[in-house]
């Protein structure tokens, strides 16, 4: 290029091999949208200490001001080397040597250079853009500061399950339920249980996994009770006992600090006391349960009493409803269903008296009929015995009549009024 | 240090060999493989298999990918990278504190270090040290992959179930072996262990297979165990796998032939005690034999010589039977392992995070 331009001159021709090389860099934070095709502001100065709003956390980092010979050995550089000419650099990095520059994409269109970080500047953190033209000319740099979020959000813890006041003492898991989702990875640090008798907090109640066991939105928590300690016979059981004891009285404490998925904590902190009762050593079964069944043309629930609080959670996913296509069979609970089509009914699900009692409500009225109701044996209660064993089954004692099998069904009918 | 002891039992007595790669041939799995980019939700475990395939766990996604990764060699100098963790940092734009690598694997061909990384507001990579220890993005955009979905219902009966989206499986590991890709995980509901075997060419259809893990205390409460980190090897043609569970144990179980929905008893290897959980386990060769290596959350590094699991009886009492010595070694604070030639890798958390290598000889 330089060749060219002496060349030029050197035939009368106006161009100024300076100017053509003449680089008065301006780098600039521009908000997502600016980074797409809009034209450079060049002239304004690089402002050291630049905030930009929240909003502009997915935004890039611009170089303008360039001259057409600067623009022109850009455009020829293969990718790799895009980064010596403008890195950016969170504010630790930048003061590191050894710290490598930010991920990201470059690209040199209409008259600039856009780097576009791999992952968005995150929130209340420093960076540092630097900017050295090819050939090691003219070097000018941006530091910027993303602004912290709003000190406090409005996502909210809304509710503990179970919601009975008494747990057994071998209670497995519970559910934390939030008003909007989540950041998940730090929810141990934020989740205490407080024995009352001693004000202190329990030493690891809880089981960690690798990854944290959310819902698909990240609106509902499992925490376990570590099963290592509940259940009979291994080493932390006998080292270290259950994590609740029969005749306390404990409390959950949430503080504000987690952070949803935005990154703003929780509007408040929330609380929940309970107290332990008695180990629940007895699977639920079909046959202490109490059916209520509906009238024809009604839209009125379908209920089971189960006669003690169920798992939460399985109480809404796992029970169905269907109408039985080979009718006339005997009222009650089986192991085998006679039904050829899943046919199942749409409705919603209730729950309530603190999870012990299943509410079905039909879309459409009940028609007279025969119907199914399905349960898949894994149903559990609060201490995690289901249908088909207790939690942890003593191999040397009688199996439940539903041992082997997957799904529990119970016949019943609507008659006409 | 004292040797501690390890008991179990072995239905066959062979040679013990790491997993072959199944023989299936490049076109097999080309053929079933799409261009593009895969609509990943996030990345966790992950493990090479057969032909440059790394299979990727995606529990946010509820699904498995197959992402051709071809690879080349950059040397076989022992890998060290100090400050691993504000490096990371540096590359995503966040404090070193955000920063969680979530699992590693080694690729078979170029001995590159992957790695799974993800930052706290949830955006993840997969990140790539060379045999000079320097670090570059692995693009997971426009790529060769197929993926495999996991299965989030019930039971087989319930398939009305099945969308329900406060039901989630979450994938705690993953391995190839013969044939199949083993997936370890646990659902936010029910507290149950199926261990998931889906066929690989992955055929798109839902036709894994799951097998209830239960295990024993005391010769006498048999419970669900969910498997939180898992190898697999193969022992006279038949795959095992060595298993730390939800709660604790170190066992060891077999997987291939058995039908689905099987109930599977993992037999006792280890009891660790109270507050310690396994974090990874690998298998690995050197001219003395062959190991396992049981990186934990508390104790120390483990090493098995796995020519010791046959022939010894089962660990019924965990708290005082003698049995199969394992050994302690020194490398404190180890998070991860893979096997990279004459060395094993280990990610290691002594304040701040690191790879080191450590020669086989010398373990």
């Amino acid at each position: 290029m330089l060749a060219l331009a002496l060349a030029l001159a050197a035939v009368g021709a106006c161009t100024d091999p300076a100017a053509e090389h003449a680089d008065a860099p301006t780098v600039r934070f521009i908000g997502a949208a600016d980074s797409q095709g809009d034209a450079a502001n060049p002239g304004a100065a690089a402002n050291p200490g630049d905030a930009a709003s929240p909003g502009n956390a997915s935004g890039a980092i611009e170089v303008s001001g360039l001259s057409p010979g600067t623009l022109a050995t850009l455009a020829r550089l293969r990718a790799g080397a895009l980064p010596a000419v403008l890195a950016v650099y969170t504010q630790e990095a930048a003061i590191d040597p050894q710290a490598p520059p930010m991920l990201g994409e470059h690209r040199v269109e209409d008259g600039r250079i856009v780097f576009t970080p791999r992952f968005p500047f995150a929130p209340g953190m420093s960076y540092v853009a630097r900017y050295t033209s090819p050939g090691g000319g003219a070097k000018t740099k941006l530091e910027f500061h993303i602004d912290a979020l709003a000190t406090s959000g409005e996502t909210r813890v809304t509710v503990i399950y179970p919601s009975a006041e008494v747990w057994p003492m071998n209670q497995l898991k519970m559910y934390v339920h939030f008003s909007a989702p989540m950041r998940a990875g730090r929810s141990f640090a934020h989740l205490r249980l407080i024995d009352e008798s001693t004000g202190a907090e329990v030493a690891q109640p809880f089981v960690t996994v690798q990854e944290e066991l959310w819902d698909r939105d990240h609106r509902i928590l499992t925490v376990l009770y570590d099963p290592a300690r509940i259940k009979r016979g291994l080493a932390p059981n006998q080292q270290a006992g259950l994590p609740l004891q029969a005749g306390s009285a404990y409390r959950l404490v949430i503080d504000a600090d987690w952070r949803d998925a935005e990154g703003r904590p929780l509007a408040a902190s929330f609380e929940r006391a309970f107290r332990v009762g008695e180990l629940d050593r007895a699977s639920p079964h079909p046959g202490d349960w109490s059916i209520g069944v509906p009238n024809a043309g009604t839209t009125n629930p379908l209920t089971i009493d189960f006669g003690e609080p169920m798992d939460h959670g399985l109480l809404h996913s796992l029970i169905g409803v269907r109408r039985a296509s080979l009718p006339g069979r005997a009222a009650g609970w089986d192991a085998r269903s006679d039904t050829t089509a899943a046919d199942e009914l749409a409705g919603r699900v209730e729950v309530t008296d603190a999870e012990s009692v299943w509410h079905f409500y039909p879309n459409a009225p009940w028609a007279t009929g025969d119907y199914e109701i399905v349960v898949p044996t894994i149903l559990e209660d609060l201490a995690g015995n289901n249908l088909k064993s207790l939690f942890d089954a003593d191999l040397g004692s009688t199996p439940s009549e539903f041992a082997a099998t997957e799904t529990a069904y119970f016949s019943f009918s609507i008659g006409n009024r | 240090m004292r040797n501690k002891a390890l008991a179990i039992v072995i239905t066959t007595i062979a040679a013990f060999t790491l997993v072959a790669w199944n023989a299936v041939p490049d076109e097999a799995i080309s053929a079933t493989f799409v261009y593009g980019t895969p609509a990943l939700e996030s990345i966790g475990a992950i493990a090479f298999g057969p032909d440059n395939v790394l299979f990727v766990g995606d529990s946010q996604g509820a699904a498995v990918y197959a992402i051709d990764m071809p690879d080349a060699k950059s040397g076989d100098k022992p890998i060290s990278v100090e400050n691993l963790d504000a490096k990371l940092a540096a590359m995503f734009g966040t404090t070193a504190d955000d920063i969680t690598v979530r699992d590693m694997a080694i690729h078979p061909e170029s001995h590159n270090v992957y790695l799974s990384v993800s930052r706290g507001d949830s955006s993840f990579g997969l990140v790539k040290v060379d045999g000079n220890g320097m670090l570059s993005e692995v693009s997971l955009a426009d790529v060769h992959y197929s993926k495999g979905e996991i299965s989030n219902a019930p039971s087989p009966e319930a398939t009305y179930r099945r969308g329900t989206p406060a039901r989630q499986f979450t994938i705690t590991d993953l391995a190839f072996a013969d044939g199949e890709v083993l997936v370890a995980g646990l659902s936010n509901q029910e507290f149950a262990s199926n261990f998931r075997r889906m066929p690989f060419p992955f055929t798109g259809k839902m036709d894994a297979t799951s097998l209830e893990i239960y295990h024993v205390s005391h010769g006498q409460y048999e419970t669900h165990a969910p498997v939180d980190t898992f190898t697999a090897y193969e022992m006279n043609g038949s795959v095992h796998v060595v298993a730390s569970y939800t709660c604790t144990p170190l066992v060891l179980f077999r997987v291939d032939g058995l039908e689905d929905g099987a109930h599977v008893m993992g037999t006792t290897v280890a009891e660790l005690g109270a507050g310690n959980r396994p974090l990874d386990i690998i298998t690995y060769s050197d001219g003395r034999g062959d190991f396992v290596l049981v990186a934990n959350s508390r104790h120390p590094l483990m090493k098995v010589d796995a020519s010791s699991f046959a022939g010894a009886e089962s660990l019924v009492s965990p708290t005082k039977e003698p049995g199969v010595p394992f050994e302690t070694m020194p490398q404190a604070g180890i998070q991860l392992l893979g096997e990279r030639g004459d060395h094993i890798v280990m990610l290691q958390n002594n304040d701040g995070l690191q790879l080191i290598s450590v020669a086989k000889e010398s373990l």
